[in-house]
């Protein structure tokens, strides 16, 4: 959401000190990230597809020439009965076809209105709100084929991009989920929707921006949803403590698989839904990975801001 | 270890935009010991180049990308003006985390050339303080635009329910947690 309106939380602006000293020593435990926190971009929840709506809101996101990676958040998977798409946030049906168009025109616009310094990752996102709960209307028939789709959607903006010669100025496109444990408590939603995304080709990694509230998941399926197949925690990070459960998650991962997990980015959601700002919470996710030397890394490359 | 080797692979990549095929496959290492039977993580190689760059131009980009056309359409939700759950309305997606804000329920709908959401509910580390927040995204520009903000109830009595809505006047009557009925003007950001 955006900087209108009464904010709260404002009492963390305090801890925005951005640590800018490189490390030249191993890790300890407790110490505070060595890197600056990179730029925070602004994603969005989508009410529409309209191509003009999308077209204007890329070239004003150009316009905030905050080079990173965002999210076009587009909605939960959904079925018309005819084609599969999501339910968007404005609570409208979008086939996948539309979320294309969609996603072009904001590539449009977002390139027309770029400079020579532009540089962006893009996702393409949709989330798992509603896969374990029949009373939500349009459910998927198959959460396999909704992810099979998705990927075609992704896939098909990646290619238009990449035929109208923007990759200057937009660097890569990807998929993204907001997949929340509490969202689908059963779990199989998601790992269809998942492993029929990673199972095409070729692969375009998956941003898993979603949350890891204990008590829903194995860690072994927030592994899978996290990190398996071409997935990489983008994780929410909305107050003090979210962190301890996926720097819980990566040492699982060391200890069962024997490497850590990669942080691509951090997703915050400031000031309306959380209580810290992006470049804080970015900082203790951070150093929660940098608690560990299993699970040491020296920066968290990106950092959003929905 | 292989972290390692993934991380500092990926650095590569996406500090010098290499396209992630001219990198050397390493198979996935099983750590001893392991209890969840296979990594179902891509390879590390096939999970590089899935962070694949989109090509740069190969000549100087002449044309300019297609105009937008000028006004929009304006598409009213699905079950708009109405006060519901986010699942009675059908499941609609709620962009405040739950593990935040407890939405009691929400309205929906198009207001000129806007689209105007209404969520009321509480907070989940205070449930006894209500709020009322609004989201209103321009179709023109899908943005965000004002009065888009967070209404705390000046009492703390419990989670608030939408009881009224009317758009035209940006005004709307809620009930607290105990029952106890009071008003909002969204514009203003006054109750009563």
């Amino acid at each position: 959401m955006s900087n209108h309106g009464k904010r709260r939380g404002l009492k963390w602006a305090a801890r925005l000190g951005i640590p800018t000293t490189i490390a030249a020593t191993a890790p300890l435990v407790g110490a505070q990230p060595s890197f600056a926190a990179p730029g925070t971009t602004v994603s969005y929840y989508e009410n529409t597809t309209n191509t003009t709506t999308l077209h204007n809101q890329g070239c004003s996101a150009a316009k905030l020439a905050v080079n990173g990676t965002l999210i076009l958040q587009f909605g939960r998977p959904a079925y018309n009965g005819s084609t599969y798409g999501v339910i968007d946030y404005g609570n409208n049906f979008d086939s996948d076809a539309q979320i294309e168009t969609g996603a072009e025109a904001w590539m449009d616009g977002f390139y027309s209105c770029g400079t020579s310094s532009t540089r962006q990752n893009v996702t393409i996102g949709t989330s798992n709100y509603c896969m374990d709960n029949s009373s939500c209307s349009m459910l998927p028939k198959s959460y396999s084929v909704a992810g099979s789709s998705w990927y075609g959607a992704v896939s098909t903006v990646a290619n238009y991009v990449s035929s109208h010669n923007y990759g200057n100025k937009i660097n890569a496109i990807w998929g993204s989920v907001d997949a929340e444990p509490a969202y689908d408590a059963a779990y199989s939603g998601t790992q269809s929707f998942l492993a029929s995304y990673n199972g095409q080709s070729p692969g375009y990694a998956m941003m898993d921006d979603g949350s890891l509230e204990s008590g829903y998941w194995t860690q072994a399926q927030e592994y899978n949803v996290a990190f398996g197949g071409f997935d990489y925690p983008f994780p929410q990070q909305y107050h003090p403590g979210m962190q301890n459960n996926w720097e819980t998650l990566d040492l699982w991962s060391v200890s069962n698989y024997g490497h850590s997990m990669y942080f691509q980015g951090v997703t915050a959601s400031y000031p309306y839904d959380s209580d810290i700002t992006p470049v804080a919470g970015w900082s203790q996710m951070l150093s929660a990975l940098q608690s560990h030397s299993s699970t040491y890394q020296s920066t968290i490359p990106y950092l959003t801001n929905i | 270890m292989l972290g390692l080797k993934l991380r500092k692979r990926t650095l590569v990549l996406l500090g010098l935009g290499v396209f992630a095929g001219t990198i050397s496959a390493i198979g996935v290492v099983s750590a001893q010991g392991a209890t969840s039977g296979v990594d179902p993580s891509a390879s590390p190689a096939a999970k590089d180049a899935s962070l694949r760059t989109v090509s740069a131009p190969v000549a100087p980009v002449t044309s300019q990308p297609p105009s937008a056309p000028v006004t929009p359409i304006v598409s009213p939700p699905l079950r708009a003006a109405q006060i519901g759950t986010p699942l009675s309305l059908g499941g609609v997606p709620v962009p405040i985390s739950p593990a935040i804000f407890t939405v009691s329920n929400m309205w929906q709908d198009v207001v000129g050339q806007t689209y105007v959401s209404i969520y009321a509910g509480a907070y989940v580390d205070d449930p006894t303080q209500g709020a009322i927040i609004v989201r209103v995204v321009s179709a023109v520009t899908g943005l965000t635009v004002p009065p888009t903000g967070e209404f705390r109830s000046p009492r703390r009595g419990g989670a608030l329910s939408l009881t009224r809505v009317d758009a035209s006047t940006m005004t709307l009557s809620f009930n607290y947690g105990d029952g106890t009925a009071a008003g909002l003007s969204i514009g203003t950001g006054a109750f009563k």
